[in-house]
């Protein structure tokens, strides 16, 4: 890996935030799932089982280890809830996630929108517009060709105009 | 992104401004979090480890055999009880070959005439 833990410490600490702002992406703006998956995937940076191979940034290779993290994540969740119910009645189906952050009307509005977009131009239109990320970069994170990536951008920018203009209309 | 999008913009630096405000504060992680599994993976463990320490402990346990006799093949002889049946009547005949040299009433045949060479195969053919 190359880095020092204590450099690492610092690199996780300074993209904190970044980092927690992705883990909601990729969580579906689920609080608790998100800062679970986020302390995972600093246990796996922390303790070797991620390595960084200085294919990309720092920030982009954390990413990637957060949405790896929250897939794990949900198929974890998947299986427990076959296996107990009780997962059911812990949670609370009158909490609507989307909304614990968001603070202003047209922060709720773009949460509701993205939302109803295909995950994968959900997350390809977070990190270009949210993270400042190229999509390059976007791509990187996904493991997907840049290609792709594109694709995804310019089908979820459309789809999301398309939304909020009729949100507007409404 | 372009121009066209500064409206897009506008908005998610307005929700990321909202969101860093209620990001959880920073925390290193301080041990591994437990999945769901882990309690069975660990009984499971613990029992094939117990399993395989019984194992060990008693190696030949679970497939005594008895004890080989060994059997001198030499003196080992063995009759069926059915042997019996296999004696049929007359059946020394069937083992034992006639003598061959120069038995009473038979002659030579010639083979020329087909006519019986001496006297006795006559009475061999005819004996009334």
């Amino acid at each position: 890996m190359g880095i020092a833990r204590a450099s690492v410490e610092a690199e996780l600490e300074r993209n904190h935030a970044d980092c927690f702002a992705w883990a909601m992406a990729c969580c579906g703006r689920d609080r608790n799932e998100a800062e679970d998956v986020l302390q995972a995937s600093y246990l796996k940076v922390l303790d070797g089982r991620a390595v960084f191979g200085s294919r990309s940034s720092v920030k982009t290779w954390l990413f990637g280890v957060i949405r790896r993290t929250a897939a794990e994540h949900r198929r974890w969740r998947a299986l427990w809830r076959l296996r107990s119910t009780s997962i059911a009645e812990r949670a609370d189906p009158s909490a609507d996630p989307s909304g614990v952050l968001a603070e202003s009307d047209s922060s709720a509005r773009l949460i509701s929108t993205l939302a109803t977009l295909p995950e994968r131009q959900r997350q390809v239109i977070h990190l270009v517009f949210y993270q400042d990320l190229s999509i390059a970069e976007a791509a990187a994170v996904l493991g997907i060709s840049i290609g792709t990536a594109r694709t995804h951008y310019e089908r979820g920018k459309q789809r999301l105009r398309e939304l909020l203009t009729l949100e507007d209309v409404r | 992104m372009n121009d066209d999008d500064r409206d897009l913009r506008e908005m998610f630096a307005r929700l990321r401004r909202e969101d860093h405000a209620h990001v959880p504060p920073f925390r290193l992680p301080a041990s591994r979090p437990v999945s769901p599994w882990a309690l069975p993976v660990k009984v499971a463990a613990a029992a094939a480890v117990i399993l395989v320490a019984i194992v060990l402990a008693f190696p030949h346990s679970g497939s005594r055999r008895p004890p080989v006799q060994l059997v001198d093949l030499g003196d080992a002889a063995w009759h069926s009880p059915t042997d019996f049946l296999l004696n049929t009547p007359g059946d020394e005949l069937l083992r034992t070959i006639p003598p061959i040299g120069s038995p009473q009433g038979w002659a030579p045949i010639d083979l020329q005439d087909g006519s019986p060479a001496s006297e006795s195969t006559r009475t061999r053919r005819n004996p009334s």
